[in-house]
């Protein structure tokens, strides 16, 4: 029996990791949050999609980095605005721009790439950033905040 | 006598940057204009040095010529933009927000003119207006163009001040004349000279950034299909408009 309280007490705190470990950026609220992924959505509709994936095959993130590159160049048709290194909340990552236009309105798309070390596989975390133009760079600073980008 | 002197006088007044002929004329003089050649030599000689302390001895008080360097920004851009015409207006209203103004626009090539001490914030917004295929700033230091055209003018005018007065004592028509003649063309000269400080002027309070956007239509957006691993399909944007 405390085996089990201790192993209920522990999924909750696990579970509850994720959610809390992201803030709503300023003026975004916050749509949903689970041990999957959060998303936040701001008043003109920019949103902010935080997820967590275990991905079929292991992958370094410069693995991730290409591929990912390569796909949405490629077979989806984006077109690449900026990539660079950073960290995100203090663990080494990418941060692509990408623009696209989807049902005729173009919209800027940044994906920021990181890992978890885990004992069998390791994570992929994404948080994507999506807004036209406008709504892009009205709040990217907020979200690069929020999601303690350096 | 008077015809020479006279002819003399107009020689050196309108010789104001060449201060080592004015020495060798100076000692030719006669007595009686030994004092005005002084003044004249001396306040040349001042200005030509530069220092805001001789500088004003001779013209009145005037503020110093430069008390920091005087530079030009220059930013040229080549930004590939997916949708071209709405990052050439984000371009021009972002510039004339902070006091700039579109100097020219010839299809997708945009000049702006930006005050020199907002030049960085502008140059640091051209990464959002798409993608930055190539990049130049350079900053040319023009203090020493500035001094010197500004020593300039205010030799010619001193040279012109100076005609103006041989002209109030000149009595026979010949000198009338040729000073008229000198007169007219250091006016001129005084005048080009003016045009090219103001165009200087203005290069260094308004900075010129030169965006080439280059407008790259988007193939269109093909289904999230292409990728072996499930994850990568799950993200992008179409799932963060149509899934979110």
């Amino acid at each position: 029996m405390q085996r089990f309280t201790i192993t209920a007490v522990l999924a909750v705190v696990v579970s509850g990791c994720f959610a809390s470990s992201y803030r709503a950026p300023d003026q975004f609220v916050e749509l949903e949050s689970t041990r999957a992924g959060a998303k936040f959505v701001a008043s003109d509709d920019a949103r902010l999609w935080i997820r967590r994936f275990t991905p079929e095959a292991d992958g370094t993130l410069a693995f991730w980095r290409e591929h990912v590159r390569l796909h949405f160049t490629t077979e989806r048709g984006y077109t690449l605005i900026s990539e660079r290194d950073v960290k995100i909340d203090g663990a080494p990552g990418v941060e692509f721009t990408f623009e696209a236009t989807v049902d005729g309105v173009l919209q800027r798309y940044a994906l920021f790439l990181t890992t978890e070390s885990r004992l069998v596989r390791d994570r992929v975390v994404t948080a994507e950033f999506v807004g036209t133009p406008e709504t892009f760079a009205a709040h990217e600073a907020a979200v690069r905040t929020a999601l303690r980008v350096e | 006598m008077r015809t020479i002197r006279f002819g003399f006088l107009l020689a050196l007044a309108t010789v104001p940057a060449c201060g080592s002929a004015v020495m060798k004329h100076e000692a030719m003089a006669p007595a009686s204009e030994a004092g005005v050649l002084a003044d004249f030599h001396a306040g040349d000689v001042a200005r030509r040095a530069g220092s805001p302390a001789q500088r004003g001895g001779a013209d009145g008080g005037d503020a110093p010529v430069a008390d920091v360097r005087k530079r030009v920004y220059v930013g040229e851009f080549t930004v590939l933009a997916a949708q071209r015409d709405t990052a050439i207006a984000r371009f021009m209203t972002e510039a004339e927000r902070v006091g700039g103004y579109v100097e020219s626009r010839t299809d997708g090539v945009v000049v702006v003119r930006v005050p020199a001490e907002r030049f960085q914030a502008i140059v640091a917004m051209v990464p959002a207006l798409g993608r930055v295929l190539s990049e130049s700033v350079r900053t040319q230091d023009v203090t020493s163009e500035w001094i010197d055209l500004d020593v300039r003018i205010r030799n010619a005018e001193v040279a012109r001040e100076r005609l103006l007065a041989l002209l109030e004592r000149a009595t026979e028509m010949k000198d009338i004349l040729a000073i008229e003649e000198q007169l007219r063309r250091v006016t001129t000269e005084i005048e080009q000279m003016k045009g090219q400080f103001k165009a200087l002027e203005a290069q260094i309070a308004y900075s010129r950034i030169t965006i080439d956007f280059q407008g790259q239509a988007p193939p269109p957006v093909r289904r999230a299909t292409g990728s072996r691993f499930e994850w990568v399909n799950a993200i992008g944007i179409e799932p963060a408009l149509r899934r979110f």
